[in-house]
Formats: C-alpha cells, structure tokens, sequence
C-alpha cells in the first residue's frame, strides 16, 4: 500500500508540473505583454516592476521562464496581481480558506441528506417515495446552479430573513467570536444549500442504485439465511458495500464542488477562490490567474488522494489483496 | 455475418425501450420543440435580437386584448406611456385611446404590430430589447454549442480511448497521463483558463468558435477513460482476433469493430454531457467570458438577472433560466433512459 | 418415527409458471437426502421454500412444510428468522459471493452464534474456533482473522459449512456446495458432509452430479422441469433408474 502511495505521489507530481506549464504557455500565449501593462502602470514602482523582471527573467526564452516561475512557487513567491496591486499570496490565503468553508458546509449537507434518501428509497423501491424523490432528483439535477441561486435569492429578497450574498454583515469586524461564526453561518445558507442540491441529487440516485443492487447479492441471501435480524442485513452488511464505492466520489465530488462553486460564490458575492479568478481572468492578471487554476488543481489533487486512501481504508481487498 | 448483426440489434432493442418511456418521449417532443422554434426564429420572433426601443425599457410583457367595448375583434394592443410614480419607479400605463392591431404574417414573421408600438410578449430588457425574440435567438447559440461542442469531444475521447485501451502498454500510459491532465483542473476553472488565452478582440463568430472548443477541452478526457475501459476488455473477444488474423490493419480495427460496441453506451453519456456543456456555456455567458452581447445566449441573457434590483422590478428576464432547465433537464431524462435501456451492456462493460 | 422434516404438495409459481409442481418428500432424521436435476429443474427454489427466502416475484402457492413438528410457511417471521441459521443451516453455492466481502469470516459466523445464543463474547470467539477446526481448516486463528478473498476456494466452502453448522443445527441445506470447486476439493467437502451425519445432523443435498451424490445420500429424489420423476434410496435409484430422464442422468454420472 505504501509503495502505491509513493508512485501516486510521483505520477501527480509530474502531471502538476504538465499541468502548470500548460497554463503557463497559454498565458504567455495571449498577445498582450502583461509586463508591459505592468509597467505602463503608474501605481506600481518602477523598483516593483524590476523586481519581478529579475525574478521571472522576462528576457529569456519561454523554458527558463517556466523553470524560474516554478522555482519561485516553491519559494513561496507566487507573483504579483496587476488588479489588487499586491503579491498574489496575499490574496490567494483568505480567498481559499472562504471556499473551503464553502465547500465543507456544502459535502455536510450532500452527504448528510442524500445517503439516508438513497437508502430510504432503495428499500421503498418502486413506491411513491422512491418515484417522487427520483423525480425532485432530476428536477434538482438538472437546475442551473447559478440560476437556482438568483431564484433563491430572489425569495430571500422578498420574503427577508437570510442575507443577500457576501460573507459578512457590514457590522462583522464589532461582532464577538460567537457572534462572528452565527453570521457566517447565516450567509452560508443559501450558498451552501444551492450548491449541494444537484450534488445531493446525484448522490442520492447512486446511493439508491448501489443499494438495490447490494441487496440483489447473494451475501445478503446468506444473512437472511443465517437468521439475521433484517436490521443488522441492511444497515450492516448492505449499507457497507452499498456506500464503500462511494468514498472514491468524495473526491470527484470535491473536483465538481470546486468548480460548481465558483459559479455560486460570484452569483452570492462569497468572496473565494472562484469570484477570484473570474476577477482575475476579466482583468487579463496572468500571475493571479495561473496560481488560481494551479491552487485549484493541487486541493483537486489532494482530495482525489484523500479518497483513495479512504478507499483503502475501508476496503479490506484493496487493502490486503491476494495473499494465499 | 452474427458479428455484424449482434450491434445493431441491441440497439434497436434499447431505442424500442426508450419509446416505451412516456416520459423520455415527452422529453424529446419537448427538445424538438426547442430546436424547431430556434432553427426557425427569423419568423417565428416579432423582432431581430438587436432591435431596440430605450423608450420601452423593462416594459412588462403585453397584454393582448380580443375585446373592444364587449366586442370581439381583431387582437390588439394598447399603445403604452412610460410614467414615474411616487418613489421614481418606472410605471408603464396603458393609454386606451391608441390601439394598435396584431398582424399576422407580415414582413416575414408570424405577428408583429405597427410601430411606434411595440409588442413584448414576455417583456422587455433594460434596452428595450424583446425577450421573446431573444430567447429564441439565444437557443440558437445555446443548443447549438452544446452539441457543437459534444461531437468534438467525442471524436477525441472516442479517437483516443480507443487508441488507448486497444494497444495497452506505454500508448495507454501516455494517454491516460493527458487525460489525467485535462481532469486534474476543475472545470470550471480549466474553462476561465482557457478564455482567458482568447485574444480580446475576437468578433462574435470566433468567440463562438472558441467557446465551443474550450468546452470540448473540458470534457473529452472523462469520456476517453470510459471508452478506452470498454476498449480494453472489447480488444480479447474473438472478432478482434479474427480480424487481426485477417490483416486487417489496426485502426481500421478500432474505427470499424471496437468503437461500434462502444457507441451503446457512448450515446447515453452523449446525452448527459450535452446537458452539462449547456450549463457551461450559460456558466460562462453569464459572467460575461462566454457569447458577448448583443448576440444573444440563455447565459448572457441571464446576466442581467444577477443584481437583485432588475430581478424584482423586472421578473421576466429569469425566463431564460427556466429554459436552460428544461433542456438541460430534458437531455437528462433521455441520457438516463438511454442508460437504463442498455443497461446489461452497462454491466458487462463497466 | 417422524421426519424431521416433511415436504407435502409444495408448489411454487411466478405468476402462471409453475417452477415446483406438488413436489412431496421427507428427509428422516440423520439422513442425507438429495434433490438432483438440471438446472431449471427448481431444485434450488425448494431449498429456499423451507427457508421461506423466494425472490419477491416467486411465491409458494400450495402445499405445506412441517419441520420439526412446526408449520413453516405460517408461523411468524420473528419465528422463521429464529429457526434460520440456528435450527437449519444453509451452504451456498459459490462461498465468494456468499460471504460479504467486507467483514472477516470470523466475524461473519461470530455474529450467526451472536444472534442466536447467549454465549458471551469471549465464548462465542472459542466456539467459532472449534468449529473451524472442526471443518478441517489447517490455522482456524489465521482463518479467523481473515477475509473471504484471502483464502482459497476449498477453504472458503469449508468455512461456510462451518457457518451452516455452528448453532447445531438439526437440517443443512446444501445447495450445490461443491461445484465451484475442483475434482478433488468437491470429494472432500463431500466426504466432511458425510461425517456430520454421524452428529445425527440431515443434509437436504442439492446437485446435479448423481456420482457425488451416490458416495454419501441416502436418498435421492429426481426433480424433472418442477415435478419429482423418481425417488427412492440412492443405490436402487442408480441401479435400476425407472424413468427415462433417471436413466440420462446415471448415464453422465458414469
């Protein structure tokens, strides 16, 4: 299991690297010299300016660029946003740790509801509760994200309540801690709950299909035959190998949260990794706009890591395979 | 001779099934309906999707009268006056003095009415641009990226999937490592990107061109994975032994034996990713980096509606909205009973 | 004396088809009684009967099952479930999909001893054990202690047999256990199927091979398309097979 660990950690870092320099050569690609912007600003120094001429080594051919760029990620040194006139990591931080916030609340509230339908409808099969829950699941499926937020927002406008979008109320910087969190957690509502929804729907239709066809396995004729309470038959045994699968989803499903929300979080105004980037790709701020798309691949890459070794966690094939 | 004939006949089977689902047939009457009325917009819409009035701005869609003084008549509309009540809000008031007759196939459209007045069916947008006729411009653009978009996909992933599951090895390797590739970025992410390679000053055209590749970009590689699993188990059955026997050169071999097996199951994840491409492109559109105005997409037109303000005093314009769900949701309802109905050779295969 | 258990006009049907026809026959106590035919034959479908485990869409229609002294098919389920595993015990077919790939085969058979009995958990993990050692499994700890994809086929079969049997139940159904195996293994399990007769245990014996079914039933009762063409004990069914399916069946045993 080790040794697979290490040759997934060598397989992705070469795929960041392709995937770092792809970005990189599509940015110079542009026509358009970013530096030339740079320098025609007269908000930044002159001093700034050479600074980062040094660092990248703008003169150079389009390779030594790339090599000192990737260098000086590692560094720390992620580049200089033309729009916010400050170092790129001075805005990477917060913004990312926003959507995290985000994207957690949303995987609670897919995952906390979704399953037990799943499961719910799995064992009403075919009755109205399976018929209906599977009919709001393509409903749900199937609505723009981004227009269900206007919708909702709309409502909230309307009916009051909850906050229109942000992250906080103007009022946030003289709130207590506890104070603080409650507000949060109130703008977090409708962006959360939008976000989850085709997740959840999604979701729920794969947990029901896993378990119907769990309970078609003999293993569960066997439990049944063994004189097992029908609790312990569904809730111990098929519910495992209905939702073990499931764990390799967590972290497809971070990929699908990471770019489903940002649409979301530039209609509610939250203020993370994707209202970022769209910032940063209206204002032609290549530095932003690579580190963005390579912060992005990187938590991708770490949350389809994170499942696989749940995966292996929970799996006792995969963990142990053939051994006799 | 049963080789040939085995493909075909299990997807007539499965295409039977699906007509058998009342509602999978409703969904696909309800997307011809959609693509009929966008392929024949010229006449079908009052007005051309630029055509504008800032003397009607936000005007509420229009009521059509079949009663005058108790009488039946012609339909018309009354003419309309823009007023500002109390709070400085824009109020629209009928002027019953001025009517203007509905006509019907003039001027190469269905309906229309004499200017100055103008007829909004579904109201008006800050320009006093018609809705109607715009949605029905739009989903030229909209439906037709998505599928644009699917067939370039396609090709590829079919293309390298292929390739890739039936030679195995270091072809497979590399491959699937450019694959990875393309999955590592999320994509909405990998979309913006992409735009953002996009000269500014592209006219509408070749935005709509690289809109429509960017889309391609983002989906081939899922697909390909898929193509080249099925690839790989297809390539040890007997007929492919029997052709390699024969001579039959390699690709011949993937283009003519193992790709077909996979089209079955391709045709309903065709489905699903179309839906998907329509919310990208509408994604995109409404943030401004997709189809630029004046031309109109369902995205684009949703732009308007992302501030509350125009939302609650002009509701209409989140029609549009509601039309990319019920593509994309009809899409769905078809990908999915496509699904269901091969659903052994889903088994087999996955 | 009576039979342990007593199968009297079962029919079962899915909707108009009829896949057991008023099959009737009794497995005496200490006995091994067989129930050979093709497939299709609803030799399998029988053994689920008793269980009362049909597929949704099958149901029994007819007929009675009495199984020491009760009445099967009506008492409660709580009743049935009770009876299940504790007094009659079941061998699949193919161990590997029988046993849930995710628990360990110690744990699967602890919780059969679990849901029946009172013994506390350290007793239960002794019982297990005997019981492994019982079916001839060569390391019961390491057997214990591992899943159902970590040991080999006859292992696996020789590990379901000793879920089947550690309650002490009075009836096993057999369901073809050893034709996932190979020559040899199938001649063994047969043979540890044999030697729990002798713990005055039956075996409802369900195959399609009339030659491993000679070396140890007693009885064998021939089941053609649902209904039962021949019965009797097994030496005078092989010798001299009165129906003309007995006789293609003796035929490919030999």
């Amino acid at each position: 299991m080790f040794k697979h660990i290490i040759r997934r950690l060598f397989s992705t870092t070469f795929l960041l690297l392709a995937v770092s320099f792809f970005t990189f050569w599509l940015m110079h690609a542009t026509p358009g010299n970013f530096f030339d912007s740079m320098r025609l600003n007269p908000q930044i120094s002159k001093e700034t300016v050479d600074r980062y001429e040094k660092l990248y080594h703008l003169k150079d051919p389009l390779m030594v660029q790339y090599t000192h760029w990737v260098i000086n990620i590692l560094h720390g040194e992620w580049g200089y946003s033309l729009y916010y006139n400050v170092p790129v990591t001075h805005v990477l931080g917060s913004r990312l740790f926003n959507t995290f916030i985000l994207s957690f609340a949303s995987l609670l509230l897919t995952w906390g509801i979704a399953i037990p339908l799943g499961i719910w409808a799995a064992l009403r099969h075919n009755q109205w509760v399976d018929r209906t829950l599977s009919l709001f699941s393509f409903a749900a499926f199937s609505t723009p994200g981004f227009f269900l937020a206007v919708l909702v927002l709309y409502a909230a406008s309307r009916w009051g309540g909850l906050p229109l979008g942000g992250m906080h109320s103007p009022n946030y910087d003289d709130m207590g801690l506890i104070e603080r969190i409650g507000d949060t957690v109130l703008h977090l509502v409708i962006p959360a709950t939008v976000l989850s929804l085709s997740s959840m729907a999604s979701l729920q239709r794969i947990m029901r299909g896993n378990m119907l066809g769990v309970l078609r396995q003999q293993y569960i004729l066997a439990a049944r035959a063994k004189g097992l309470p029908e609790g312990v038959v569904i809730y111990r045994h098929a519910l495992r190998n209905a939702f073990n699968p499931l764990v390799t989803l967590l972290g497809y499903e971070f990929a699908a949260l990471l770019s489903g929300a940002a649409l979301i979080e530039i209609v509610c105004s939250w203020p993370g990794l994707g209202s970022l980037l769209l910032t940063a790709v209206r204002s032609k701020d290549v530095f932003l706009v690579m580190s963005s798309t390579l912060l992005a691949s990187v938590l991708l890459i770490i949350g389809n890591w994170l499942a696989d070794i749940l995966l292996t966690l929970v799996d006792p094939r995969i963990r142990y395979g053939k051994e006799n | 001779m049963e080789k040939k004939i085995k493909p075909r006949g299990r997807i007539s089977l499965a295409f039977a099934s699906l007509r058998r689902n009342r509602f999978s047939m409703l969904c696909l009457w309800a997307l011809s309906v959609l693509y009929g009325l966008a392929i024949c917009a010229d006449f079908v819409c009052p007005y051309g999707y630029q055509d504008e009035d800032r003397d009607f701005s936000y005007c509420p869609p229009t009521a059509i009268e079949f009663l005058d003084h108790g009488k039946l008549v012609r339909p018309f509309i009354y003419g309309r006056t823009l007023t500002f009540d109390a709070v400085h809000r824009r109020v629209y008031v009928n002027d019953y003095r001025q009517k203007y007759s509905l006509h019907f196939l003039t001027g190469g459209r269905l309906f229309g009415v004499d200017p100055p007045s103008r007829f909004y069916i579904w109201g008006a947008d800050a320009r006093g641009r018609d809705l109607f006729s715009r949605i029905w411009y739009g989903a030229r653009i909209s439906l037709s990226i998505g599928l644009l978009g699917v067939i370039i996909s396609f090709v590829l992933g079919l293309l390298i999937g292929g390739i890739a599951g039936y030679y195995g090895g270091w072809v497979d390797n590399i491959l699937m490592r450019l694959c990875e590739m393309f999955m590592m970025v999320p994509g909405f992410y990998l979309m913006l990107a992409l735009r953002a390679a996009v000269p500014e000053n592209f006219n509408s055209v070749q935005v709509y061109v690289s809109v429509v590749v960017i889309l391609a970009l983002i989906g081939w590689a899922s697909l390909a994975r898929i193509i080249r699993g099925m690839a790989l188990s297809l390539r040890e059955r007997d007929f492919v032994l029997v052709a390699k026997t024969l001579g039959v050169p390699d690709i011949i071999i993937i283009i003519k034996h193992i790709l077909p097996q996979t089209i079955s199951f391709s045709c309903a994840t065709l489905m699903l990713t179309v839906s998907s491409y329509i919310l990208a492109e509408a994604g995109l559109s409404m943030v401004g980096l997709g189809i630029q105005d004046p031309v109109p997409s369902w995205g684009n037109l949703l732009s308007d509606a992302m501030e509350i303000v125009p939302v609650i005093f002009a509701p209409w314009i989140l029609l549009p909205g509601l039309f990319i769900f019920i593509a994309v949701m009809c899409f769905n309802v078809i990908g999915d009973a496509l699904r269901d109905a091969f659903d052994p050779m889903f088994r087999e295969g996955i | 004396m009576n039979s342990l258990l007593s199968i009297n006009g079962l029919t079962v049907a899915v909707g108009p088809k009829i896949l057991v026809d008023r099959v009737s026959f009794d497995v005496p106590q200490g006995k091994i009684v067989a129930v050979a035919g093709g497939s299709g034959s609803g030799k399998t479908t029988i053994g689920l009967s008793i269980l009362r485990l049909l597929p949704t869409p099958l149901s029994v229609t007819q007929g009675s099952i009495i199984f020491e002294g009760r009445h099967l098919l009506d008492v409660p389920v709580r009743e049935m479930q009770n009876c299940r595993g504790a007094r009659i015990g079941m061998v699949f077919q193919e161990p590997l999909s029988a046993f849930d790939p995710l628990f360990t085969i110690g744990q699967q058979i602890d919780e059969v001893l679990a849901a029946h009995t009172e013994l506390s958990k350290r007793e239960r993990y002794k019982k297990v054990l005997e019981t492994l050692l019982e079916v001839e499994l060569p390391d019961p700890q390491r057997a214990y202690k591992s899943y159902p994809h970590q040991l080999s086929g006859g292992m696996r079969q020789r590990a379901m047999v000793a879920q089947a049997i550690v309650c002490g139940p009075s009836l096993i159904i057999a369901d073809e256990p050893t034709s996932s195996l190979d020559v040899t293994l199938q001649v063994k399990i047969m043979e540890l199927l044999g030697r729990l007769k002798k713990k005055d245990m039956s075996i409802l014996l369900i195959a399609h091979d009339l030659g491993m079914i000679s070396r140890v039933a007693d009885e064998v009762i021939i089941l053609c398309q649902g209904e039962i063409v021949e019965k009797g004990p097994v030496g005078q069914v092989m010798d001299r097979p009165q129906h003309g399916y007995t006789r293609e069946l003796v035929m490919s045993a030999k």
